[in-house]
């Protein structure tokens, strides 16, 4: 008896698993051609900084992404980011600065959304010098 | 939250796919568990074959394939439904409800099942079906109607009669009347041959009919004494006389709904063959 009401608790639970299984990947198939919104923070870059110039900036910005659920799938977070050219900034200082959607680096098929911060707020400072030659 | 790796690259972005796909299981599973309540037909690995096949027919982009299959599938899921043990069951048993009437005898059962014992001892099989409220008149194939009150002398001179054919059944109702003997379940042809093969033929039909009817078949086997029990489409084989005996007895006050017997097995809600 008790021999059976393990089997019964096997087999239920092995019908939970394969539910849990077969349910999502039916989802997947029904849902894979849905638009899909998504909101994910990517990194704020700065390029061609000079050597001795720090820039103190925002971290991240949070941007909303609309694609297709299968393509949102296999995009790949680490490569999106938003870049910013930093040879306009020649002088220490504050400066305000406008983010373009243009900046931001997204795959063609993935649509920008919003973004936020729209205007960022950057320090120049000078780079401490360090004791390493 | 839901700012997780996993749960993107599985393409979960929001709490809203995860009640979707919580729904869509929970009716996989639902549908699982009813399918496996056939105990003649593998359905749940049929069911979960066939969603393999159209799982795999997208997975290797074979769209025509895949198109039809998903448009296919309500009239799938209706083939299983139409072919699960239960449907067939609601469409070839037609029951009818007996009127409940007054206790012939009260102590009915034990007359009846210590004749049983009794012809046991002699070496006879024997085997008893007791009818609940649920008609079985146009089930069987009865030689005769005896409808009398069940006494120990009539059934120990139908027992030792030479016309008493041990492959039959005795055939006696919950209320203490004795029906008739020589009894038997009326053949499904179309359910006989999908049938299992490990157990008997009188044991499939008996599963078949007490599934939907509440009745309960058992049969004595005269070498090992030991009962072979059917109710609520359910089997239990070999078991000690003692136990069987209770298990009857409760069983039958269940139905009839009176106490008879044990006062304190009227407590117990639950049947006897739930598991």
């Amino acid at each position: 008896m008790i021999n059976q009401t393990q089997k019964n608790h096997a087999h239920r639970f092995i019908l939970k698993l394969a539910a849990i299984i077969f349910g999502y990947f039916f989802w997947l198939i029904l849902a894979q051609k849905q638009a899909v919104t998504i909101t994910k923070n990517i990194p704020l870059i700065f390029y061609l900084a000079a050597d001795e110039y720090q820039i103190e900036a925002p971290e991240k910005v949070a941007v909303t992404l609309q694609g297709l659920r299968h393509q949102l799938q296999k995009l790949n977070f680490d490569q999106l980011g938003v870049q910013i050219d930093a040879t306009k900034l020649k002088n220490l200082g504050d400066y305000t600065i406008q983010i373009l959607p243009e900046q931001i680096i997204i795959p063609n098929h993935v649509k920008l959304v919003s973004y936020t911060p729209v205007v960022a707020k950057v320090e120049l400072t000078k780079k401490e010098a360090t004791d390493n030659p | 939250m839901w700012d997780y790796e996993i749960f993107y690259r599985l393409a979960i972005f929001s709490i809203n796919d995860g009640i979707e796909i919580i729904a869509i299981a929970s009716l996989f599973y639902s549908f699982s568990i009813w399918l496996k309540q056939d105990q003649q037909k593998p359905l749940v690995l049929y069911f979960y074959g066939l969603a393999t096949m159209m799982l795999l027919t997208d997975l290797v982009n074979l769209p025509t394939l895949s198109n039809s299959f998903f448009a296919l599938s309500p009239a799938i899921i209706m083939l299983f439904i139409l072919v699960h043990q239960k449907s067939l069951q609601k469409n070839f048993v037609a029951l009818k409800n007996i009127q409940p009437s007054e206790l012939i005898n009260s102590n009915w059962l034990d007359i009846l099942l210590r004749a049983c014992l009794i012809s046991t001892n002699q070496k006879q099989k024997v085997a008893c079906l007791i009818e609940g409220k649920d008609a079985l008149s146009e089930l069987l194939n009865s030689p005769f109607i005896l409808r009398t009150k069940i006494q120990a002398s009539l059934l120990e001179a139908l027992l030792n009669s030479t016309n008493y054919d041990q492959q039959k059944m005795i055939w006696v109702s919950n209320t203490g009347l004795l029906l008739s003997i020589n009894v038997d379940w009326k053949s499904l042809d179309s359910q006989a041959n999908s049938q299992s093969q490990t157990i008997d033929e009188w044991q499939q039909i008996s599963l078949l009919y007490t599934a939907q009817a509440d009745a309960i078949v058992f049969r004595i086997a005269p070498q090992e004494r030991t009962f072979d029990i059917i109710a609520e489409g359910k089997l239990l084989e070999g078991l000690p006389i003692d136990q069987a005996i209770k298990l009857i007895q409760s069983y039958c006050l269940k139905k009839t709904g009176q106490d008879l017997y044990d006062k304190s097995n009227s407590k117990k809600s639950r049947s006897p063959f739930y598991t």
